[in-house]
C-alpha cells in the first residue's frame, strides 16, 4: 500500500507536472499566446491529477502505476524541454 | 417583488421536480404510496416527464431573472437545495408513517 | 442474461482504501478549510459585525479620488515619501475607503468613511484578514507553504469525491434516502451519502475551482517552461500586470478622476473597484484602475494602466480566452459578485461540505467501534479527538474569537493579536479536552452545549457594547449586523437542540452497550 500511496501522491503529481511542462510549449507551437498556453496546460494537469491519483490504486500492480505515472511525467517533462530548445 | 416571486417559483418548481423523481424510486413509492406494489412503468414515465418539465421551467425562469451565467448557476445550486428539501420531506413523512404503523401494531398487540 | 455492472466490483474495492484514508488523515484539515470557506462567503458582513465603527450606510454616488482620497493619503503619509498607495473604494457590502500606503519606514493602513473622514483603527483582523486567510493558507505564509498544504488537501477532496461516487453502489436508488430512525451507524452513512451525492456538483466545482485559482503556483512547470520560473512575469503577461522602476526625477501626479472616467469609458460602464498609484511624484509614476467585479461571475477586473504624469493610457489588454476562462472559474469560487440568493446557497452548500466530511469521519469511528467493541485503540482515540476538535472545537474557537472581539476594550493594546490568541487558545483547549475524554467517545455534548452558550453571548455582547441588538440593527437597516446576529442565534438553537439530543441514549449506542454485557 505504501508503494501505491506514494505513486498516487508523487507519481500523479509528476504526471501533472509533465503535462503542464509539455503542454505549455505545445500550446505555443499550436498558436496560443504563452499565457493562454501555460494556463491551459496547468488546468489540464490539475484535471488529470486526481484521476491519475485514483488510477494508481486501481491498477493491478503498484509497480506499473509508478512506472506509468512517474515515467510518463519524466518523459513529458523531457519532451517539453526538447521542444523549447528546438523552437525557441 | 417580481424578482422575489420568480426566485420562489424557481425553488418551488425544482422542489416539485425532485419530488416527482423521488416518487419514481421504488423505496419511496412503497414507503409513502403503496407498500405492496411498486409504481407502474407508465406512472414512472409520467413522473419523470413532469419532473423534467418542472426543471426546464425553473431553468427558463432563472435565466430570465438573472441572465445566462448567473441563472444557470442559480439553477444548479437551487436544484441541490430542492433535492435536499425533498429528502427531508421524505424522511419526515416516512418516519411519521412508520410511527403510526408501529403504534397501530402495538395497539393490536403484535 | 447476466448484466455486467458498469463499475466492476474490483474497482469499487480498490477505491475504498484511498477514500477511507484520504478522509481519515485529511478530514480534519478539510473541515477547517470548508468551514472557514463558508464563513468567508460572508466575510464583509462579519467584518461589519467585528468592526462596529465601519457599520455605515452605502455611499450614494461615486467617490472623488482627487477630492476625498488624495487628501487622506497626504494625511496618512504625514510628510514621508510614499512609494505607492492603494485604495479600495466603498460599496454596499464594504462601505469604507480602505487605504494602504507603502512609505519609507513601512506600510501604513487606514480606514475612512466614504466622505473622507478617517475612522479609528479597527483593532481586529476580522473575517477578511483572519477567517479568509485561514481558509486558503492556514496562515502559513512563508514560501506559499500553507497554500501548498491546502491545495494538497483539496486534491485529496477531489480524490475522495470521485472515489466515493465509484464506491457508492446504489447511487440512484439511494438518491434521496435519509433514514433518521434505527441505527446511528446507518443514519450517519445515509447522511454521508446524501450530502455527497446531492451536493456533488457543488463540491466538485468548489474543490476544482479552488485549485484553479492558484494553478500556476501549485503546478509551476508550465510557468517555468515559458517564463523562466518568474511567476510575476507570468501574471504581468496574463492578467494585465504592469511594472516600471522609478525614474528619479520629480513630476507632479496628474488628476485621477479623469483617468477613472476614461477607464469607465473603456469598460463601457461599470464601477471602479480599486485604484493603485505607484511612484507618485516621480516622472515614472503610473496608476492602475481596476473594475469592480460585483456584476459578473468572472474575476476579470479589466485593469487599465495610466501614465501618472500625462494621464495617457499605458496598458489596457484584453485577456486571452483560456486566461479569461480561468478568471471565470476563479470567480465561481470566490463569489465576489453581488447576488444574495447565490451567496446564501454557497454558504449552505459549503456547510453541507462540512456535513459530508464530518459524517464521513463519524462513519469511520462508528464502524471501528462496532468492529473492535469497546476497547478503543490509540488510533481511534486520536481520530475521535480530532473529529471533535475540528468540528465543534472549531465552532467554539470561532465563537470565542467573536465574543472576545466584542468583550475586549476598544483601546486594548494589540487587541487584534489578543483575539487571535483567544481563537487558538480555545481551539487547543477543546482539542485537549476532546483528547482526554475520548475513550468512550468524544465530549460532543458538553462542547456543543458550550457553543450554544457562546453564540448567545456573542449576540448579547454585541447588543451591549454597540447598542445594535438585532431589532435595532433591523430598524437601522444594518442588515449585515442583523444577519450575523440571526445566524448566531440559529447556531445557538441548533447547538442547544443537538446537545439535548446527544444527552438521550441513542439506539445505536445501546447495541454497543449490549455487546459489552454479552
Amino acid at each position: 500500500m505504501a508503494a501505491r500511496a506514494t505513486a498516487a501522491i508523487f507519481g500523479a503529481y509528476g504526471l501533472a507536472w509533465g503535462l503542464a511542462a509539455f503542454g505549455a510549449p505545445l500550446g505555443v507551437w499550436s498558436g496560443l499566446s504563452p499565457a493562454d498556453a501555460v494556463m491551459l496546460a496547468s488546468l489540464i494537469g490539475l484535471l488529470v491529477l486526481p484521476l491519475a491519483s485514483l488510477w494508481a490504486f486501481a491498477v493491478p500492480r503498484a509497480a506499473v502505476g509508478w512506472l506509468a505515472l512517474g515515467g510518463g511525467g519524466a518523459a513529458l517533462t523531457l519532451l517539453g524541454g526538447l521542444m523549447r530548445t528546438a523552437a525557441p | 417583488m417580481r424578482d422575489a416571486l420568480t426566485l420562489l417559483a424557481v425553488f418551488a418548481l425544482l422542489y416539485l421536480g425532485c419530488a416527482a423523481l423521488a416518487m419514481t424510486l421504488d423505496r419511496h413509492w412503497r414507503d409513502l404510496v403503496d407498500r405492496r406494489n411498486g409504481p407502474l412503468r407508465r406512472t414512472v414515465q409520467r413522473l419523470r416527464l413532469s419532473g423534467a418539465v418542472c426543471a426546464a421551467a425553473a431553468l427558463g425562469l432563472a435565466i430570465q431573472r438573472d441572465g445566462g451565467a448567473f441563472g444557470l448557476l442559480l439553477w444548479c445550486l437551487a436544484l441541490t437545495v430542492g433535492a435536499f428539501a425533498v429528502s427531508a420531506t421524505l424522511t419526515w413523512r416516512t418516519a411519521q408513517l412508520r410511527g403510526v404503523q408501529l403504534r397501530g401494531a402495538q395497539l393490536r398487540g403484535d | 442474461m447476466k448484466k455486467t455492472p458498469f463499475i466492476k466490483p474490483a474497482l469499487r474495492l480498490a477505491m475504498l482504501w484511498p477514500h477511507t484514508w484520504a478522509g481519515v488523515t485529511l478530514g480534519g484539515m478539510l473541515m477547517v478549510i470548508f468551514f472557514m470557506g463558508s464563513l468567508s462567503v460572508f466575510a464583509p458582513e462579519i467584518d461589519r459585525w467585528m468592526m462596529p465603527s465601519t457599520r455605515l450606510a452605502a455611499p450614494e454616488g461615486p467617490v472623488s479620488l482627487d477630492q476625498a482620497v488624495r487628501p487622506l493619503v497626504d494625511r496618512l503619509s504625514a510628510g514621508r515619501t510614499v512609494q505607492g498607495w492603494f485604495v479600495r473604494l466603498p460599496e454596499e457590502r464594504n462601505p469604507v475607503l480602505t487605504l494602504r500606503l507603502r512609505a519609507e519606514g513601512g506600510v501604513i493602513d487606514g480606514v475612512a468613511s466614504a466622505d473622507g473622514a478617517m475612522l479609528p483603527p479597527v483593532g481586529t483582523l476580522g473575517a477578511s484578514s483572519f477567517f479568509y486567510p485561514l481558509h486558503y493558507s492556514l496562515h502559513l505564509r512563508m514560501g506559499f507553504i500553507g497554500i501548498w498544504i491546502v491545495s494538497f488537501a483539496t486534491v485529496a477532496m477531489l480524490v475522495g469525491l470521485i472515489s466515493g461516487v465509484i464506491i457508492h453502489a446504489r447511487i440512484f436508488k439511494d438518491f434521496f434516502t435519509f433514514r433518521s430512525w434505527g441505527q446511528t451507524r446507518r443514519s450517519v452513512l445515509d447522511l454521508h451519502n446524501l450530502t455527497g451525492v446531492l451536493a456533488l456538483p457543488f463540491h466538485l466545482m468548489i474543490s476544482f475551482t479552488g485549485v484553479v485559482i492558484i494553478a500556476p503556483i501549485v503546478l509551476p512547470s508550465g510557468v517555468n517552461a515559458l517564463y523562466g520560473g518568474g511567476i510575476e512575469g507570468f501574471y504581468n503577461d496574463a492578467i494585465g500586470g504592469f511594472d516600471r522602476p522609478r525614474a528619479g526625477a520629480a513630476a507632479p501626479l496628474a488628476p485621477l478622476d479623469p483617468m477613472v472616467a476614461e477607464a469607465r469609458r473603456l469598460w463601457g460602464g461599470g464601477k471602479v473597484g480599486y485604484v493603485q498609484v505607484l511612484h507618485p511624484g516621480d516622472a515614472a509614476a503610473y496608476v492602475r484602475v481596476s473594475r469592480s467585479t460585483e456584476d459578473r461571475i468572472s474575476l476579470n477586473n479589466e485593469p487599465v494602466v495610466f501614465d501618472g504624469v500625462t494621464g495617457a493610457v499605458v496598458k489596457h489588454a484584453p485577456l486571452g480566452p483560456v486566461v479569461a476562462a480561468q478568471r471565470f472559474l476563479s470567480g465561481l469560487h470566490i463569489v465576489a459578485f453581488h447576488h444574495w440568493s447565490l451567496r446564501w446557497l454557497y454558504f449552505l452548500l459549503g456547510l453541507s461540505g462540512c456535513a459530508l466530511i464530518g459524517s464521513g469521519l463519524l462513519c469511520w469511528l462508528e464502524k471501528r467501534r462496532a468492529a473492535h467493541g469497546v476497547r478503543a485503540g490509540v488510533g481511534w482515540r486520536v481520530v475521535a479527538a480530532m473529529s471533535c476538535a475540528t468540528t465543534v472545537g472549531l465552532l467554539l474557537a470561532t465563537l470565542a474569537m467573536m465574543a472576545a472581539n466584542r468583550a475586549l476594550p476598544a483601546d486594548a493594546p494589540s487587541r487584534a493579536m489578543m483575539e487571535v490568541a483567544v481563537f487558538f487558545g480555545v481551539w487547543i483547549a477543546s482539542a485537549i479536552h476532546a483528547g482526554a475524554r475520548s475513550a468512550g467517545g468524544p465530549p460532543w455534548r458538553s462542547q456543543t452545549g458550550a457553543a450554544a452558550g457562546l453564540a448567545v453571548a456573542c449576540v448579547a455582547l454585541n447588543g451591549l457594547t454597540t447598542g445594535d441588538h438585532p431589532f435595532q440593527a433591523l430598524a437601522d437597516g444594518k442588515m449585515a449586523v442583523f444577519g450575523v446576529d440571526s445566524v448566531l442565534l440559529l447556531t445557538a438553537a441548533l447547538a442547544f437542540a443537538a446537545a439535548l439530543r446527544l444527552g438521550r441514549p441513542a439506539k445505536g449506542r445501546v447495541g454497543v452497550e449490549e455487546a459489552k454485557h454479552a
